[in-house]
């Protein structure tokens, strides 16, 4: 029988999830192994008991670009810029996001000003050839280049319009200097914005062959285990592509690990039939926001990591610093939460590893929504009188007693959270009522149902085994590139030869990289669309069309479809305006095959494990606590309760009650 | 009062809602002066005009806002005239600061009939029917730049005023990006109404009133506690302008700061009287640049509220450069104010020698091309402002090539988009090195452009500044190199800071080479690793550049 792999990388632990093709799933860990992180992975995937030889496909979420990026162990890059531009990597934008910071500086270049090389060559804005290139230099610079550094990034003025010297200095080093990785900015982003465009090329250079080497070294220790399926990797954009194409595309591979919980959600959401999800992940020290609207995660065409912007498109993750190890502290006699964190050591005060202040989980002690016995992590047990007399030293400070002070730091908690939802879809124009909301990392099921209260949210969803989600949703993405060209013009100009021919082109491409991923025929789906804007504007809102659609009514249609996609995002058009093209996209898709999957046997609600004393609502209430596992299909647990799983836990408070649905999931509602 | 976990709720809230409202309006203004450089800003203010919160924007709008919504209420007589639904204008320069390009609009919030505060947004409109298209480097009165809006409805519960509304765009040469941003300023201040509502419906007037109460007295004891630890004393320093325009005079400008116990006065006596030229503004700018001045050195982490500043007198002489009546022309409204900015930090220095940072070109060194686009066939406007270079401070050199003080997120304008757009190329921007003052710590390097205009009938327009009194060096270090421009119309560079409208017929060129920042401490005590890596990455040039270069540059 053949099993199809997940595996996600985090950093404590490597997860690994089997499916059989009859929707069995099997499950594993194993410490995370930084520094060799293929040894975590072939660990993880060993203790699944599943035969190497016998899988049918391996998905995977790897952190190794991310780590290198985050911890400046990239490779050592040469930038080749057109002559006289040497410094638009080193300015930016030149702006200053902290108002009142007079003592500001931007983030440190991952390239330094001595390896900028400025080419003499130059393209005017419609890609036509002001200044040859001067190939001789670039044959001279090869030399140099090759003996000291490990990867080139190409970026020259208007490439998107034409490509040709960017093209022409990667054949030169193809010759001169084999070796070297060469990204050039076309290839990556072909977009206008030289800056934005040089981070993007500079930070694909950056983990090229960091990635290349991780991902040839775990396929071949794989080999050898007599793995005879496909890698594939997990993509920022929520899709996978196969091991080759990440290597051309490693900058793909930043949010490989990070966008695996919302690919979930994606999966939870078609199990449930939900099509819009909010997507919580809450862990010790941030707190991430994610959202899913017509069954699809909502993919942004550009994302910005540690002050760096990338053209690269990427699942939207909002992420605010508020989490289980929010330290709670009093300033001008005011309770502020977060968003500095105890981490993990010294931690919150009830962990017994030496913290003192009180944090978010500590309050939770408090209130008994964590039970002394919950054991997070598996062997820790907490020290609740420590965490409560930690807390009423903080309160006293405030005339709060220790009850008081404990909610008041879990209302000032999820009262940031719930600002953080309201952030990525009331300004949006999303109403948050028409959503569910779905919880998971350790913290998210125990704040989820007060996070619905306070957003006016009627659904909770827990979604079973959080501890391996990532690993559990990639299993279930489809593969997914994401095509774009530079293609300024007024609609009104677009003829129907021109848009068809533009967006073939695109799709030709797509179905190449689809090819390449052994997708088959029927199995891929383009998605053509178009950056639009009113003439003048400059942010834009992409729109899409069925790839059946003649291109006449497309270009017929396209400035209605934009004014309204504008007026449901803005609360505002402007009909009758003028619409420009900026970009034309087009998304390419092999759908993945759906497994139907196995979850718990009927059953009916049993004993509890235990009782609690919980802090709701005001009052204390006595509550059952029971083990996640024990609960059978359709089973409903009226609130309040606590139920208990490893790493996990999740409250629910009087006036909602979870019902268990397919695959385990809790499904939380109020009650009437 | 309620607890301080409701406090804390609603302090966090007001913030948030300003930032929905900003998202809202960067993202769909018309104009890249917004939605590219952020020239705006966004705040929520209670029933009588003071901050709850804002959202980033441009910091020298610091406190204009408010006095929008006061001179409204002021001029109408009263709270009484607001109805829900309603929306007002507001640009006149002398009572809400800046100059007339910057339009105020506001709406006012209910919660169960009655008046409970007020959504407000400033941005920068692109032309607003002054004497030159976009705005005119050398008037000499404010009639000249554009129309001035008393307060004025928008909207009259609910209803669009359409007759103003049709007159301020009928009066604009670019009618569109005027009807384009107003409604993304109004669609900003209706996200905020909801939120707000919302908010008083949960917690209810009366629990809201009290906690602002609180989060107003826990910002003023920060800002207390801050100026108390500072000795008592008059701390005093001068500078001045090049000039009030094009082949204008200089303009002196004085800041005396007088610290006394937890307060703090900013007097501006000895400064220049009004000008003749556009150099001037309102006394609300004055205090809103001040405000900054302030923040940069005082709790700079804490969001501004309506309990900030509480402890800081600002003062102007009457019909000076920085309390300007009518006629004065106002287009320029921000240099003096940035010097000021500037001379605060200096005048401080030796009370908080850790906080303070060295001298900066503080102004925005602005071009601006103005001509027929061939490629739309229309009239095209292509303004932006320069980076400087920030003064070094304690630890660290200064920062290079960044938006002055007053401008915050305003970013600069992508090579690729001005090229795409208008007819103008540019051969080269980067770093200005050697720029930077020498110093223990190094001042940061300006900037250097150079355009070449590629069609007929283009004029430019420049505003550069600070060049008799560049970013000064600090204990020691040196300061950093003044602006030049160089205008070449076919017959040779000649060097030109300000200028109105200047004709740059096809394939004229223009360099502009702005200021570099202050350094900190005494040259002789930078470490030689340092001064290596100066070299090697060619941040200097005094001594030439051996090895690495290579192929930099030549």
């Amino acid at each position: 029988m053949g099993f199809r792999l997940g595996v996600d990388i985090g950093g404590t632990f490597t997860d690994a999830v089997a499916i059989s093709d009859d929707g069995r799933e099997v499950t594993a860990k194993a410490p995370s192994t930084p520094g060799n992180l293929a040894k975590g992975v072939l660990d993880a995937v060993a203790g699944l008991g599943v035969d190497v030889r016998e899988l049918d496909g391996f998905v995977h979420g790897t952190t190794a670009g991310l780590n290198a990026f985050l911890e400046r162990r990239g490779a050592r890059v040469a930038l080749l810029t057109t002559r006289g531009f040497r410094d638009v990597y080193a300015i930016g934008r030149a702006s200053r996001p902290a108002m009142y910071d007079v003592r500001y500086r931007p983030a440190e270049p991952l390239v330094p000003r001595r390896d900028v090389f400025e080419i003499t060559e130059r393209m005017t804005a419609s890609g036509e050839v002001l200044t040859a290139l001067d190939e001789a230099q670039v044959r001279a610079l090869a030399a140099r280049l090759r003996d000291t550094y490990e990867a080139v990034a190409v970026v020259f003025l208007h490439s998107y319009a034409n490509p040709a010297h960017e093209e022409r200095v990667k054949a030169i080093l193809a010759e001169e200097a084999p070796d070297l990785a060469v990204m050039c900015s076309v290839d990556v982003a072909p977009e206008w914005r030289e800056y934005e465009r040089t981070s993007t090329t500079v930070v694909s250079a950056y983990v090229a062959p960091i990635v290349k080497e991780y991902l040839g070294r775990l396929e071949s220790q794989l080999r050898e285990r007599g793995f005879a399926s496909t890698l594939r990797v997990m993509q920022s954009n929520g899709g996978v592509m196969t091991a080759p194409v990440a290597t051309d595309k490693p900058i793909q591979t930043l949010l490989s690990g990070p966008v695996g919980g919302t690919v979930a959600c994606v999966e939870v959401a078609r199990l449930l039939d939900l099509d819009r999800l909010i997507c919580v992940d809450m862990g010790g020290t941030s707190f991430d926001v994610s959202l899913v609207i017509n069954g699809r995660a909502t993919v942004e065409p550009s994302l910005t990591l540690e002050g760096q912007p990338m053209l690269t498109p990427a699942v939207a993750i909002h992420t605010v610093g508020a989490g289980g190890g929010s330290v709670a502290y009093v300033e001008a006699g005011a309770l502020r939460v977060g968003p500095r964190s105890a981490g993990a050591v010294p931690g919150p005060v009830c962990y017994r590893r030496g913290g003192t202040e009180p944090t978010v989980t500590d309050a939770n002690v408090v209130l008994g929504r964590l039970p002394g016995s919950a054991r997070l992590g598996g062997d820790l047990d907490l020290d609740v009188e420590a965490a409560g007399a930690a807390i009423e030293r903080l309160g006293e400070q405030l005339g709060l007693d220790r009850l008081a002070a404990a909610n008041g730091i879990i209302a000032v908690a999820d009262a940031a959270m719930a600002n953080a939802i309201r952030e990525i879809t009331v300004s949006h124009g999303i109403d948050p009522r028409d959503f569910s909301l779905l919880a998971f990392g350790g913290a998210g099921p125990l704040h989820a149902v007060a996070l619905a209260e306070e957003l006016d949210i009627p659904r909770v969803v827990i979604p079973a085994n959080p501890g391996v989600l990532s690993a559990w949703g990639m299993l279930h993405s489809d593969t997914r590139h994401d095509l774009v060209q530079n293609y300024f013009t007024k609609v009104a100009d677009l003829t129907p030869e021109q848009l068809e021919a533009a967006i073939g082109e695109l799709s030709e491409r797509g179905r190449q990289l689809l090819e390449q991923d052994g997708v088959e025929p029927e199995a891929m789906e383009l998605v053509p669309a178009a950056d639009l804007r009113y003439a003048g504007q400059e942010y834009t809102v992409t729109v899409a069309w069925d790839a059946g659609e003649a291109p006449a009514d497309t270009i017929a249609r396209l400035t209605e479809r934009f004014d309204a996609a504008h007026l449901e995002r803005y609360g505002h058009n402007n009909e009758g305006e003028a619409v420009e093209c900026v970009n034309l996209r087009v998304t390419a898709l092999g759908r993945v095959k759906k497994v139907e999957i196995a979850g718990p046997e009927p059953g009916t609600l049993g004993e509890p494990a235990a009782r609690t004393r919980a802090h709701f609502k005001g009052e204390w209430h006595d509550a059952p606590v029971y083990r996640r596992e024990t609960l059978g299909l359709d089973v409903v647990v009226p609130g309040p309760a606590i139920v208990l799983e490893d790493a996990c836990t999740t409250a629910v408070p009087p006036g909602w009650a979870a019902r268990v649905a397919a695959r385990g999931t809790l499904v939380i509602e109020r009650q009437q | 009062m309620p607890d301080p976990v409701t406090v804390e709720v609603i302090r966090n809230a007001f913030n948030s809602i300003a930032s929905q409202m900003n998202n809202n309006l960067a993202r769909s203004a018309y104009t890249p002066i917004i939605y590219e450089m952020k020239d705006c800003s966004v705040g929520l203010f209670d029933a009588d005009a003071r901050l709850l919160g804002q959202a980033p924007g441009l910091p020298i709008f610091l406190g204009n806002l408010e006095a929008a919504i006061e001179v409204t209420t002021e001029h109408f007589g009263g709270t009484h005239v607001y109805q829900p639904g309603d929306v007002y204008a507001v640009n006149d320069a002398y009572l809400t600061g800046s100059h007339l390009n910057d339009v105020s609009v506001f709406s006012p919030v209910f919660h169960d009939g009655e008046l409970v505060g007020f959504c407000a947004t400033k941005a920068h409109w692109l032309d607003i029917g002054a004497k030159d298209p976009s705005q005119a480097m050398d008037s000499t009165e404010i009639y000249q730049e554009g129309y001035r809006i008393a307060p004025t409805h928008l909207y009259r519960a609910g209803e669009p005023c359409t007759e103003t509304i049709e007159f301020l765009t009928r009066n604009s040469r670019l009618p569109r990006s005027i009807w384009g941003d107003m409604h993304a300023q109004i669609a900003a201040c209706r996200t905020g109404e909801q939120q707000l509502q919302a908010l008083y419906n949960r917690f209810g007037a009366q629990t809201v009133r009290e906690a602002v109460a609180e989060i107003f007295a826990q910002c003023e004891r920060l800002d207390r506690e801050a100026v108390r630890r500072l000795p008592d004393g008059v701390y005093t320093a001068e500078g001045e302008l090049d000039s009030h325009g094009p082949g204008g005079d200089p303009v002196p400008v004085k800041v005396t700061v007088t610290v006394e116990g937890d307060e703090m006065t900013l007097d501006l006596a000895g400064s220049s009287p009004q000008t003749p030229g556009c150099m001037n503004c309102g006394l609300a700018q004055t205090i809103s640049g001040a405000r900054l001045a302030y923040k940069f050195l005082f709790n700079p982490d804490v969001p501004v509220t309506g309990g900030t500043f509480r402890n800081l007198t600002v003062k102007a002489p009457e019909r000076s450069v920085f309390d300007a009546r009518e006629p004065a022309a106002c287009q320029y409204y921000y240099p003096h104010i940035g010097l000021m900015i500037d001379l605060f930090i200096r005048a401080l220095a030796p009370a908080m020698p850790d906080a303070v940072v060295a001298g900066q070109p503080a102004d925005a060194m602005n071009i601006m091309f103005t001509g027929p686009n061939p490629r739309t066939g229309e009239r095209f406007v292509c303004g932006e402002s320069t980076a400087v270079g920030w003064g070094a401070r304690a630890g660290s050199d200064g920062t290079d090539a960044l938006a002055n003080y007053g401008a915050g997120d305003l970013k600069n304008f992508p090579v690729e988009v001005i090229e795409s757009l208008y007819p103008l190329r540019i051969h080269k921007y980067g770093l200005r090195e050697g720029s930077g003052g020498d110093g223990e710590f190094r001042g940061g390097l300006g900037v250097e452009r150079e355009y070449e205009t590629l069609g007929d009938g283009i004029t430019v327009s420049l505003w550069f500044e600070r060049t008799r009194t560049p970013g000064w060096g600090l204990f020691g270090g040196e300061p950093g190199a003044p602006a030049s421009v160089e205008v070449d119309t076919g017959d040779g560079p000649r060097e030109v800071l300000k200028a109105n409208r200047l004709a740059v017929p096809a394939g004229s060129r223009v360099v502009v080479r702005t200021g570099g920042g202050g350094g900190y401490g005494d040259p002789s005590n930078r470490s030689d690793e340092a001064r290596e890596r100066d070299l090697i990455d060619g941040y200097v040039t005094t001594t030439p550049v051996a090895t690495a270069a290579g192929t930099h540059g030549e």
